[in-house]
């Protein structure tokens, strides 16, 4: 199963340079687009809200806004139930905190927490959650 | 010449003979003056026409019997002031029946004395005393009753109308104008129609008139100045009879003799009741005397013992005096004293001092307290000393044992002086401060926290103020007003202005209270110097807030730095994964430093867990929520599932729950985390079969979880070492030694317990008990 689009936020380079090349390397998507920035990725999906990406991989930690914070303005750009659901959000972070796993487990748009990095397993394991 | 003085002297003769008579009436009775009366009586019948003379030669007197029958007038008047009127009336009657017994003796002898003449022929003699005449007789006697009653009748009237300072007018008038009545109805009578009866009348008026004066006169004397009354208030004296007393007096006379009787039966009667009443008043007296547990002595001025209670001499008795030798009634008190002071007594000389100050007025009494130690136990005395009554020179003496007293006083001197010392050390002063006067009341150490003069003249509320700091004195006047109102007490902590230079913290508690008299409300309280502790107490919160800044700091720090410490870990483990994915099948001699630089990431990984752990348990408060074991190992389980181990063995879970169980989750997660994590790592590659076995056993106390593998085992050297920190078991350098100690601490937070049991290469088995908060 390959899916159209995944989104990767993260404002650390490398990470995103990793998580770009196990997803690719995974062959799961047809196009990996990166943003530095919640703010960037906001404007992004505000500007294609009929094709949103079906997989987005969230960092918590962040400059100007962090995830939560991308999680509640996202929540507000799309305020309906089905379009709620098409947003599959994992949350990626290297957070070993209780509170921020807490939250994200807490929250309604996101699917599951992972603990960087990325590898091969955890990625087939979240393949198997979206099926 | 002689004719008179003769007839001076016969008068004389008779009233003396009657007033002595009369006055030895006590020792004789009147029965003889009577029988001398009758014997005038008899005399005066027989002398009537016997011896006269006449005056002026032609007034014919009979001084003989006018001298008699005014000397029975006179008896008469004696008898009726002094003896009443019974003792005259029996005198009149007497006299009455004496006369006619005494005329039918006449008559009788004279008939003897005819019959005995003829017989023996003797020559009649018509002169014999025994012949009476009839007609003077029967009027005389007549006439002396209607004397008698006459003369009582006149002198009552007259001294009822008259005052008695007139007594010897009134006797005189009396005597007189019976005797001229006599003269008048005595001529009248006798000689009316005969050509003698204006001169016989006009000698009787002469011969009475001076008799009557002469007899009044001596009777005067005589009750004057010889048998004056001697008791004023007796019925006789006053004369307050009823004019005709003297006839009617029977009745009167019954009257007053039951009135008589019964006056003196209330007086025996008054008498007996008085008695009683003395004999119990002084029964009462001694009673109450004897009960007092006070010793009391009454002296006179020569300081000898005149009475003493019970108490008085049982206190000799019981002090060495066995037979009351010093102190019984007859001793001198003032001569012991005297004894004492010779020997050097000082309290006796003061004791004297008192004495003399006592009964010389110049105190109204006089009280001296003294020791009195007896060699079983100490004892004091107040000796008061004040006068018998207020006319006396008596003085009363009382000992009084104050030893309880004494000894309430000492314990209350003691109890004050350590309270005072107690305020002193604890630097707590207490007040009493009426809102409604301003008038206030420090104890000692007030004045010492306050630094007040304590012999300061200015007014003690003022200069309190002057301590205060002037902007809490609307909070005080509210405070005050408040607790008045509200009848609570307060505390307040303030500020005050000691000296110029010291600032001191006072702690200030109140109270209110009812006045003695229930009227008002006033304030009572302490205050204590807390300066010091204030001083104290201020760096300790100022330390604390420090404290916890850094605490807050250190919470921020440590995520930041688990975090920002991972960030990099965690990317350098994603580039060495591309790597290692990328790696060309001829540089497979890479693989080797690659793996090793994985582990050596993971290694720090787990470190920073570690700590990032023990922060978390250190510093977090204990948060209670229902445990789900099934549910939290998976979880545990899964975080651990990207371990970079190369084995990944199923757990094998066995969980028997028979209630819910509650405890802090984050910790749970930390300790079975640790223990879980360990159990995978150190697997033993020797073996074909690997296992880790996690049970649970839940009860409402606790629950009990075991994890066991079959792992490297851990050297019975390093058993008892291995919960302490960066203690390290096994040479595989994965660990961090941070994990085991952190498992033991978490349990001691949750007030857990851990056991270990290992054997080298056979495997490891912890057991965890884990309180129920539920």
């Amino acid at each position: 199963m390959a899916l159209k689009e995944i989104l990767l936020i993260d404002d650390n380079y490398i990470d995103n340079y990793i998580n770009k090349r196990i997803v690719t390397s995974e062959k799961i998507a047809e196009h990996i687009t990166v943003k530095l920035s919640p703010v960037e990725a906001l404007e992004y999906l505000g500007s294609k809200m009929d094709t949103l990406p079906e997989l987005i991989f969230l960092d918590i930690k962040m400059p100007e806004m962090d995830g939560f914070e991308f999680l509640k303005e996202l929540s507000k750009l799309c305020p309906l139930p089905h379009q709620q659901a098409k947003c599959n959000i994992i949350m990626l972070s290297s957070s070993i905190n209780r509170k921020d796993i807490d939250a994200a487990k807490k929250n309604p748009l996101v699917k599951d927490f992972l603990t960087k990095p990325l590898d091969p397993f955890k990625l087939n394991a979240v393949m198997k959650l979206l099926v | 010449m002689y004719v008179f003085a003769s007839i001076l002297i016969e008068l004389l003769l008779i009233t003396s003979c009657i007033l002595i008579l009369f006055n030895l009436r006590d020792k004789l009775g009147l029965a003889p003056l009577y029988i001398l009366l009758g014997c005038f009586q008899y005399f005066q019948v027989n002398l009537e026409k016997l011896i006269s003379f006449n005056f002026l030669g032609k007034f014919p007197i009979y001084p003989g019997s006018v001298i008699l029958f005014s000397a029975l007038l006179f008896a008469l008047l004696l008898i009726y002031i002094k003896e009443g009127v019974q003792s005259a009336r029996t005198l009149i009657i007497g006299i009455l029946i004496s006369n006619f017994f005494l005329a039918g003796l006449f008559e009788v002898t004279a008939a003897q004395d005819y019959f005995i003449r003829q017989l023996y022929t003797v020559e009649l003699d018509p002169t014999t005393i025994f012949n009476i005449n009839y007609k003077y007789f029967i009027i005389g006697t007549i006439i002396l009753l209607f004397d008698f009653i006459l003369l009582a009748v006149i002198y009552q009237f007259l001294i009822s109308k008259i005052k008695k300072p007139f007594l010897f007018f009134i006797l005189f008038l009396s005597l007189w104008s019976v005797l001229i009545f006599d003269a008048l109805a005595f001529n009248i009578g006798v000689f009316y129609s005969s050509p003698t009866f204006t001169s016989s009348l006009i000698g009787h008026v002469i011969g009475k008139t001076v008799v009557a004066f002469l007899f009044a006169a001596i009777l005067h004397i005589y009750l004057t100045y010889i048998d004056k009354e001697k008791v004023s208030s007796s019925f006789i004296v006053n004369q307050q009879r009823d004019i005709l007393s003297i006839l009617k007096y029977r009745k009167k006379y019954m009257d007053l003799k039951i009135e008589k009787k019964n006056v003196e039966d209330r007086l025996l009667i008054e008498k007996k009741q008085m008695d009683i009443a003395l004999k119990e008043s002084e029964a009462f007296n001694n009673g109450i005397l004897s009960s007092l547990s006070a010793h009391i002595a009454v002296i006179d001025k020569s300081g000898e013992i005149l009475a003493v209670n019970k108490a008085w001499n049982e206190f000799s008795i019981n002090n060495g005096e066995s037979n009351l030798a010093r102190t019984s009634v007859g001793s001198n008190y003032i001569e012991i004293c005297k004894k004492a002071i010779s020997q050097g007594d000082t309290l006796s000389l003061e004791v004297l001092e008192g004495f003399r100050a006592v009964l010389q007025k110049e105190k109204p009494s006089f009280s001296i307290e003294y020791p009195c130690h007896s060699p079983l136990e100490k004892r004091w005395f107040t000796l008061h000393v004040v006068p018998f009554g207020s006319e006396s020179d008596k003085l009363v003496i009382s000992h009084i044992n104050v030893t309880k007293l004494k000894i309430a006083e000492k314990q209350l001197e003691n109890s004050n002086l350590q309270l005072k010392e107690a305020q002193r050390m604890a630097k707590i002063g207490s007040w009493e401060f009426n809102p409604f006067t301003k008038e206030v009341h420090f104890s000692d150490e007030m004045y010492n926290i306050l630094e007040i003069d304590k012999d300061s003249k200015e007014n003690l509320f003022d200069l309190y103020r002057s301590k205060c700091l002037p902007e809490d004195y609307n909070t005080f006047n509210d405070l005050v007003d408040r607790s008045i109102k509200n009848e609570k007490g307060y505390a307040i902590g303030y500020y005050i202005k000691a000296n110029a230079n010291k600032i001191k913290y006072i702690h200030e508690i109140g109270e209110t209270v009812r006045s003695e008299n229930g009227q008002y409300l006033k304030l009572k309280g302490t205050i204590q110097d807390f300066t010091e502790d204030k001083r104290i107490h201020e760096e300790l919160s100022q330390k604390n807030e420090e404290l916890l800044k850094a605490n807050k700091e250190l919470d921020r720090f440590v995520y930041s730095a688990s975090h920002d410490l991972r960030a990099p870990l965690t990317s350098l483990m994603g580039l060495i994964e591309i790597m290692d994915m990328i790696l060309p099948k001829e540089n497979e001699d890479l693989k080797e430093p690659l793996s090793l630089m994985s582990k050596t990431i993971d290694k720090m990984d787990v470190f920073i867990r570690s700590i990032f752990d023990y922060s978390v348990n250190s510093r977090r408060e204990i948060s209670i929520e229902k445990i789900d074991f099934e549910t939290l190992i998976r979880s545990i389980w899964e975080s651990l599932k990207f371990m970079n181990i190369k084995y990944n063995p199923e757990p094998i879970i066995e969980i028997s729950q028979e209630t819910e169980f509650y405890s802090d989750k984050k910790r749970l997660e930390i300790i079975l985390g640790n223990l879980v994590s360990n159990a995978i790592k150190y697997y033993d590659e020797n073996k074909t079969e690997h296992f880790v076995k996690i049970s649970v056993t839940v009860d409402h106390e606790k629950a009990a979880v075991v994890i066991e593998d079959n792992g490297i085992g851990i050297g019975e050297e390093h058993k008892d070492k291995i919960f302490e920190m960066f203690y390290r078991a096994t040479k595989m350098s994965t660990g961090s030694g941070m994990g085991t100690y952190i498992v033991k601490e978490t349990l001691d937070k949750l007030q857990g317990t851990i056991e270990m049991a290992s054997e080298l290469e056979k495997g490891t088995r912890f057991s965890i008990t884990i309180p129920n908060s539920k």
